[in-house]
């Protein structure tokens, strides 16, 4: 039927030729279009619940695609220079103006929350209108201040002083490759004559870096691997139409690949890129089959159309089966969940239809249309067995004809051996671990790992009314506890930002207990720019946002997996309630309850300060603090004297009242002193009853906060004498004061895993904790890639099984004609995992090649075998035949396929590199286990008879 | 004839004074209009709206005496209830926080930060002076109507380079947009002018923050001009109350 075809096509050449060049010139005008997208994040699967999650949180919070420039300052000197800051202060005005651009959070412009001289100061870090700030003494103290402050260390500055961060948040619609175009453009303009450098980094960089470095691998490869090609062609054929034809076949093949992607509308992504080196390595064996039949029959025959039609019957079916195998091997990628491996699976399928198409159908009419071209005399395979030449191949051969049980158990050993290392074997998509370690943005997310905390970031969302003081209350724990976990920090919310507003105002890290005190702290930062990375504008909703230390794959999995118990251990429903307000029994339960929640807080917190034995020292710090009571905190006469003189300075000048103090002979007091105080009017002294009502409240409440503060201070001077070996930071001793003032609170919060909660009378809510972000993503898309691999694996394995049941009808030979194949496989993913290789989105080809091509092998050896034994009718003499004439094909073979794979390691990603390398030594070794493992078999194993079957 | 003559005198005298008058008089009369009542009592409505067009709201009233001297006193929603900001000059604010019975001094350089969440910073809410820091540089003509352009003095802190402010007939601005550099930030824009007794107010007035798309309206009630407002309010015991 082929023949009858060739024959009609070969009249009609003409117009074939007519049809395929208008084809390319479509093509050629078609794939002007395509575009490149390198982000695996709009590739990953819509329907999954952790896509679907991240992409909705991303959207609302902008918090998938910020860009991180990282400014440094030189060696000896940090940021804090009014140059530098002039310069940074520059750099976030000009990017605030980028179209597409929603904010910009920098040194100059993050909030800032601090207490001053009777008051409170919420506002810019640096006031850059201010020409005092900008002082050398005052930025030196600016430095202090910001270097001791755990919201800007390791977020906006690193702990040294030398970097700092601008964190710009394009817009979920904006032209990010735009922005990041215009970050740069402008860094480079306003940085370019000082002593500062950048770095720009986040995700928005790292896909702009992967799309310029697929437009250039793409670009630099596809020349290469045609020369390589050609190169071994012309050792093969040492003729021009040996040379160019089966270049021009693959380079059609490509282009009409590239048309199609562009007609399904498929941009070029990281997978598909490689597609034009694949298929030029892969895909001239079709037509190095023809060439090859056609320069056999040139010798035999004189007439174009005998030539032709001798070499399409002898070969059409081998190149048949080489494609159909090979196209099987990439179609199984189709199952694949990430999209653009799909994308890689999909087009090399096609590709490999192209090139099968154009060699059976096209190459045969330009070899019709070109004269006859007779190639050196062809050694005949009597002649080529009785020689010895060579070392390698006659030394298999006596190996198998010698040692055949030896060899399959050498096999066997191998790959028992093997085995284990398969459980190392891991996938990672982080496009940033696809670049060279001294490439830039390599370096710039080394930066973010070194000096900001890491460079994944990661959320967990809480759900509930925002200024809830339940909602915020666990919000702020559960914030402290991410910051707890190892391989996490930053941990930061807008309950942090409440609890840092209620300590400034009044020296207490905590969130207030009723929402009256939230909504008035709240003022304080309303409609600040800075709360829209954590808060919508239907406040029902907030994240806490935090990082993963390291962009190390099993940190993040570290991280996940903690985080994930976290919230799965979280109760999910409290309550707040008044301890007076339930009976003793109940009470002291609850009381119980509350105190182990406050020593499971202290002792994050004592985490957080790198405290150890953290159990016993929460304890120990939880029994010293309730023995405290307000008798015995004393304090030196003078000072309560001095502090009670300041406070009143306002009832004072506004009611005309003044005051004695109680005589004391010692110096130190108790604070019970404060209503040992007299009031005068005049020169007379006032009882406290006579005192108007708004007067009298106004002493009270001096009275109060004045044993509010002397509680605080002795609650820290307790705190410090518990943790003074430890040295805790003033930023630790914050947070732990904070929790430690809880143990004083009547109002309490209580979990759902309180025995007896719902019989608690006040009302429940509900706040669940979702965890999600670019940590569970990558995880994802790698568990999802792990098992891609494994299932296109089995699948392609499966068909390819059944390929082989079709064409030798016998359970046996399809069944050991498997084995050197999967063979090739382990040694491949061993290999991996011995040297670190992961699976990613350019490495699960790798699989699909070598079962591609690497059973081509075997169908060879097979067929060798029965070829041999027809001739020769002896099973050594067949055996022989195999490996010296059959093996030869199969070695060239190889080392044209491996030389086109091996110029991969010219490319810019390292993961394409790796690839190359893998398939290039993989391929030997599937040639190796074809060549030497079938004849063996059928040296050993009887039932292996392959006399009988015809392929 | 005679009446013609009159009228026509009339219109070539105000013709040439209208000519005549230059940016900055023109800002120094808005200003003087502005600041022409000795004191204020207004009740006042601020609603913010937001890109997707949700819209919350916040009430208050605002006590004013001269230039300087303004309390704005929260009275819903609840968690803000009794909370009041003093302001007694260019730098010096407090605030009363009635939950934690505590005035605060606030830092004088938030002026040009949002007032509670509002597109209007503390300064816009604050002060009606613009003269302090901007020199009005030229004046436009358009029927009625004048538009001033006011560029910011050297060494003045406030936020916007520019503001180009279009001025009705009874010196009231209509409408202000504010640049930083050339770009535009911010358009104020006030309606329902009515007069009060001898003074002419714009009763709403909306500021749109045209980057953020984001907008305040302030609405104004209950308005009484020269009561009589005695020093005591502008106290921080007065905030207390």
């Amino acid at each position: 039927m082929i023949i009858n075809a060739i024959k009609y096509l070969l009249k009609s050449r003409y117009i074939i030729f007519g049809l395929t060049i208008l084809l390319c010139a479509i093509s050629l005008f078609l794939i002007s279009d395509l575009r490149v997208e390198s982000d695996i994040l709009e590739y990953m699967p819509a329907e999954d619940e952790d896509v679907k999650f991240f992409k909705e949180i991303g959207n609302k919070y902008l918090s998938n695609y910020f860009i991180m420039v990282t400014i440094e300052a030189p060696e000896d000197m940090g940021v804090f220079k009014r140059e530098y800051i002039e310069k940074i202060d520059k750099l976030t005005t000009i990017y605030k103006e980028i179209e597409g651009v929603s904010s910009v959070i920098s040194l100059t412009n993050i909030m800032d929350i601090k207490k001053i001289e009777d008051g409170i100061d919420v506002a810019n870090l640096i006031d850059m209108g201010n020409e005092e700030e900008l002082t050398e003494d005052n930025l030196k103290r600016l430095s202090d201040y910001v270097l001791k402050n755990e919201r800007y260390v390791n977020n906006i500055v690193s702990a040294s002083g030398r970097y700092s961060q601008i964190v710009i948040r394009p817009l979920s619609n904006a032209n990010r490759e735009e922005v990041v175009k215009k970050v740069e453009e402008i860094s480079q303009n306003i940085l370019s004559n000082t002593s500062l450098k950048y770095y720009a980094g986040g995700w928005p960089v790292a896909i702009r870096d992967m799309n310029n470095a697929i437009t250039k691998d793409m670009s630099s490869l596809t020349p290469i691997v045609v020369i390589i090609s050609m190169f071994v062609l012309f050792l093969g054929f040492r003729t021009i139409r040996g040379v160019l034809l089966p270049i021009l076949v693959v380079m059609v093949a490509n282009l009409l690949t590239f048309a199609t992607m562009a007609l399904l509308k498929k941009p070029i992504t990281m997978g598909t890129s490689s597609v034009p080196v694949i298929l030029i390595s892969t895909g001239t064996a079709y037509a190095i089959h023809i060439i090859n039949q056609y320069y056999f029959h040139s010798n035999r025959y004189n007439d174009k159309g005998e030539i032709i039609f001798h070499s399409i019957s002898d070969k059409w079916k081998a190149v048949l089966l080489s494609a159909l195998t090979t196209m099987v091997g990439f179609a199984t990628l189709i199952t694949a969940t990430l999209n653009t491996v799909v994308d890689l699976g999909l087009f090399m399928t096609i590709g490999i239809f192209f090139a099968f198409i154009l060699a059976i159908f096209v190459l045969p009419m330009i070899l019709y249309s070109l004269p006859i071209r007779q190639t050196r005399k062809i050694v005949s395979e009597e002649e080529e067995l009785s020689h010895t030449r060579g070392f390698f191949l006659p030394h298999l051969e006596r190996l198998v004809l010698n040692h055949p049980k030896k060899i399959v158990i050498i096999f066997l050993v191998v790959a028992i051996l093997l085995i284990p290392f398969l459980f190392k074997l891991s996938a990672d998509v982080n496009p940033i671990n696809y670049f060279k370690e001294d490439s830039a943005i390599r370096k710039s997310e080394l930066l973010l790992v070194d000096h900001f905390g890491g460079a994944v970031p990661i959320y967990v969302l809480v759900k509930g009314e925002v200024k809830d003081p339940i909602v915020m209350y666990i919000t702020e724990y559960f914030e402290r506890k991410l910051e707890a976990q190892d391989t996490v920090s930053n941990a930061q919310s807008v309950a942090g930002i409440v609890a840092d507003l209620n300590y400034n105002l009044i020296g207490d890290y905590n969130i207030p207990d009723n929402a009256g005190k939230i909504g008035n702290l709240w003022f304080f930062v309303e409609g600040n720019e800075y709360l829209s990375q954590y808060i919508t504008t239907e406040m029902n909703e907030s994240v806490i946002l935090a990082r993963i230390e390291s962009m190390h794959r099993s940190k993040v999995v570290h991280a996940n997996n903690n985080i994930n118990s976290l919230i799965k251990l979280f109760p999910e429903r409290f309550k707040s309630i008044n301890l007076n307000d339930y009976e003793k029994d109940l009470k002291i339960r609850l009381q119980n309850y509350w105190e182990r929640h406050l020593k499971d807080r202290l002792s994050d917190e004592l985490k957080i300060a790198g405290i150890e034995r953290r159990n016993n020292v929460a304890d120990s710090l939880i029994s010293r603090i309730k023995k405290m009571n307000n008798d015995e905190i004393k304090i030196d006469c003078k000072i309560i004297s001095k502090e009670f003189e300041v406070r009143f300075n306002s009832i004072r000048s506004e009611y005309k009242i003044d005051y004695i103090l109680p005589e004391k002979s010692d110096e130190i007091c108790a604070l019970d002193i404060l209503n040992q105080i007299k009031f005068v009017s005049g020169k007379n002294i006032v009882d406290e009853n006579e005192i108007e009502p708004e007067i009298l409240r106004e002493i009270q409440e001096l009275k109060d906060s004045l044993v509010e503060y002397y509680k605080k201070i002795q609650i820290e001077t307790e705190i410090n004498n518990e943790l003074k070996i430890y040295k805790p930071s003033p930023s630790s001793i914050k947070h732990i004061s904070g929790i430690i003032e809880l143990i004083f609170r009547n109002i309490v919060i209580i979990g759902d895993d309180f025995e007896g909660f719902s019989e608690l009378k006040s009302e429940a809510r509900e706040i669940p904790l979702k965890y999600g972000g670019l940590g569970p993503v990558l995880t994802m898309l790698d568990d999802n890639l792990m098992k891609n691999q494994t299932q296109s694996i089995i699948l392609a394995l499966v068909l390819v099984f059944l390929l082989m049941l079709y064409l030798t009808r016998s359970l046996i030979i399809s069944t050991v004609s498997m084995i050197p194949i999967s063979f090739t496989l382990l040694v491949n993913f061993a290999g991996m995992a011995i040297f670190g290789v992961v699976i990613d989105d350019i490495t699960i080809m790798i699989a699909s090649i070598l079962i591609g091509v690497g059973i081509d092998y075997t169908i060879h050896a097979i067929t060798g075998m029965r070829l041999g034994y027809e001739k020769y009718k002896d099973d050594k003499k067949a055996i022989s035949f195999t490996i010296r004439i059959i093996g030869r094909a199969i070695f060239l073979n190889t080392t044209a396929v491996s030389l086109g794979f091996i110029s991969l390691i010219f490319g810019d990603f390292v993961p394409l590199r790796t690839a190359g390398v893998m398939i290039a030594v993989t391929m030997f070794v599937a040639a190796i286990s074809a060549v030497v493992l079938i004849p063996s078999f059928v040296m050993i194993y009887s039932k292996f008879n392959i006399k009988e079957v015809k392929l | 004839m005679k009446r013609l003559v009159v009228f026509c005198s009339i219109m070539i005298f105000s013709a040439f004074a209208l000519c005549a008058e230059t940016a900055d008089e023109v800002l120094k009369k808005v200003e003087s209009k502005q600041n022409e009542a000795k004191d204020a009592e207004i009740k006042v409505k601020i609603t913010t709206v937001e890109k997707d067009g949700s819209r919350k709201s916040k009430e208050g009233i605002i006590y004013q005496k001269g230039e300087d001297k303004r309390v704005f006193k929260f009275t819903s929603p609840a968690d803000i209830q009794g909370l009041a900001v003093l302001s007694t000059g260019k730098d010096t604010r407090f605030i009363y926080l009635p939950e934690f019975k505590k005035v605060r001094r606030i830092a004088g350089h938030v002026k040009n930060q949002s007032f509670g969440g509002t597109d209007f910073t503390n300064d816009e809410i604050s002060s009606t002076k613009y003269s302090d820091d901007y020199e009005a540089i030229e004046l436009k003509n358009t029927g009625e109507d004048r538009i001033i352009t006011l560029k910011k003095k050297a060494g003045s802190d406030r936020e916007y380079d520019k503001i180009i402010a279009e001025v009705n007939k009874d010196y009231i601005i209509k409408k202000a947009e504010m640049y930083k550099g050339d770009k535009l930030c911010k358009v104020l824009t006030v309606s329902n002018i009515n007069t009060h007794g001898k003074y002419v107010i714009g009763e709403k007035m909306e500021m749109k923050d045209v980057i953020k798309n984001h907008s305040t309206i302030m609405e104004m009630t209950a308005i009484e001009f020269d009561k009589g407002l005695l020093d005591d309010i502008f106290t921080e015991r007065f905030l207390k109350k």
